[in-house]
């Protein structure tokens, strides 16, 4: 008897009704939806932090200044005198390059105090002492590029 | 129809946002700019000399002037002693300069310590705010120059015909301090912060007085003058009608203007007085070397200055104020 029907109804080609399959449809159309809004959203969103890091970055970096007070160099020891000119913070030296030759994160210390700093704040003066190898020759000028942890880079000539 | 909104609103946040970061990126480098624009506009001039005095010390006597259209700060001094090839500064100096003001550099606020730097020459230079290095003017004395080829503004040169004299007489710093009694006060007297001195042109007759005026030396050959007794102020006044001649000595005043001077009258006393430095010289005394000077009337003050300039004795004598006697 059961059997007679499930054959009936598999015969019945009329199956769902139209009411039912629009919902269905409508159904599958708002997931789907859903779905691209949130994807657009992560899209624009990423998007968003992206070219807003970009920019800060940029204006950070645009803001940068840093003046060289005194460069002495003695004994094959090299002190930098520098200040924070700038409008920002933070200011940290990532790389400093002398004849050719790059010294990485060099130890920055505070002029006021003699303290240890990682950075410069605005207006604050520091130094940092390199042993620049080969030793530099005597009277003679040489070119000196310091290199921010935001990649700026500021250029001064000393003599030795 | 709803998607389609949706994707509208999105896309439209995205744009407003993308012009708000384009905003922000257009104010940061226009203040950039002017900020780069106001230091390339700076101009301070330094019209300063570097001496050291006792060996350990060295001392930038002067004046700062800010020659440009904004307002300056002065942070830092820097001194370099070029023979031994030594270094110092002072860090802090907090000097703001509006547009067009001088500030008038001397004693202990912009010395810094250099070792065994007697004799020795030297350069200096500045600090600003705004992160510009600031060389002495070489118009006017550089460490290896030593003619000065101009004069700083408040002080009134004496030398107004050439051979009268190289001193310079400061008329803005004439001082005194009048006791109340005409007796010699003791050792280490107190005489207060210069501001609570009299700066008028009047004294009373009998009184013992404290003089201070600020003498400068424009010695051409840039050698130091001292200043020794006998050197006096000395007026030439009616005493009951006969002209009499009265003194004020030479003495010895330590502290400074602003925590204050002690005079110590039974103290030796020389004043130094290095190239185009100015410095602060005292006297004192009663003015009764020909009894009481008639009172009600003015009369012409002069400074007989007597030492050495360099080893060579020096003397000469600055006509410099009128005082009236009460």
């Amino acid at each position: 008897m059961k059997l007679m029907k499930t054959l009936n109804l598999l015969k019945n080609r009329r199956g769902v009704s139209a009411v039912i399959s629009n919902l269905i449809l409508i159904a599958a159309v708002i997931a789907v939806g859903f779905v691209v809004l949130v994807w657009s959203q992560t899209q624009s969103s990423n998007y968003n932090n992206l070219y807003g890091n970009a920019i800060k970055s940029d204006t950070d970096q645009l803001r940068e200044r840093v003046a060289f007070e005194y460069i002495h160099y003695e004994t094959g020891n090299l002190t930098v005198y520098l200040m924070n000119s700038g409008t920002i913070g933070d200011v940290s030296i990532a790389s400093v390059y002398i004849n050719n030759a790059s010294y990485a994160s060099p130890s920055l210390r505070l002029l006021s105090d003699n303290a240890q700093t990682s950075s410069l704040n605005a207006t604050q003066e520091g130094y940092f002492s390199i042993s620049p190898s080969p030793t530099l020759a005597p009277g003679m000028n040489y070119p000196i590029t310091i290199v921010t942890g935001r990649g700026s880079s500021f250029v001064a000539t000393f003599a030795t | 129809m709803f998607s389609v909104l949706i994707m509208i609103s999105l896309i439209s946040a995205v744009f407003v946002w993308s012009l708000s970061e384009n905003t922000r990126y257009n104010n940061s480098v226009r203040q950039t700019n002017q900020a780069d624009l106001d230091r390339s506009n700076e101009r301070i001039v330094a019209n300063v000399t570097v001496r050291s005095l006792d060996g350990n010390n060295v001392y930038v006597n002067g004046t700062l002037q800010n020659e440009g259209p904004l307002s300056a700060q002065i942070t830092t001094l820097w001194v370099q002693n070029l023979g031994q090839k030594t270094y110092a500064h002072r860090d802090s100096l907090g000097i703001t300069l509006q547009s067009g003001n001088v500030t008038y550099l001397s004693g202990s606020t912009t010395s810094v310590s250099l070792a065994n730097s007697i004799g020795e020459s030297f350069d200096c230079w500045f600090i600003s705010g705004r992160g510009n290095i600031i060389h002495i003017n070489p118009l006017f004395g550089a460490a290896t120059i030593n003619i000065n080829y101009s004069y700083p503004e408040y002080s009134t040169i004496s030398n107004v015909s050439m051979g009268i004299g190289i001193i310079g007489f400061d008329f803005k710093q004439f001082f005194h301090y009048d006791t109340n009694s005409s007796s010699t006060p003791s050792n280490n007297y107190n005489l207060g912060p210069l501001a609570s001195w009299s700066k008028t042109y009047a004294t009373t007759q009998g009184r013992y007085t404290i003089f201070h005026v600020t003498l400068t030396s424009y010695d051409p050959t840039a050698q130091t003058m001292y200043v020794k007794l006998p050197s006096a102020i000395y007026v030439i006044g009616s005493h009951s009608g006969t002209v009499k001649f009265d003194t004020w000595k030479l003495v010895n005043v330590t502290g400074d203007a602003t925590t204050g001077f002690r005079l110590n009258p039974t103290y030796p006393v020389q004043y130094i007085l290095p190239h185009e430095t100015p410095v602060d010289v005292f006297f004192a005394g009663t003015g009764l070397d020909g009894g009481l000077i008639d009172s009600g009337a003015i009369y012409p003050l002069n400074i007989m200055v007597f030492g050495k300039l360099g080893t060579a004795d020096y003397g000469q004598n600055v006509p410099f104020v009128t005082l009236y006697f009460n």
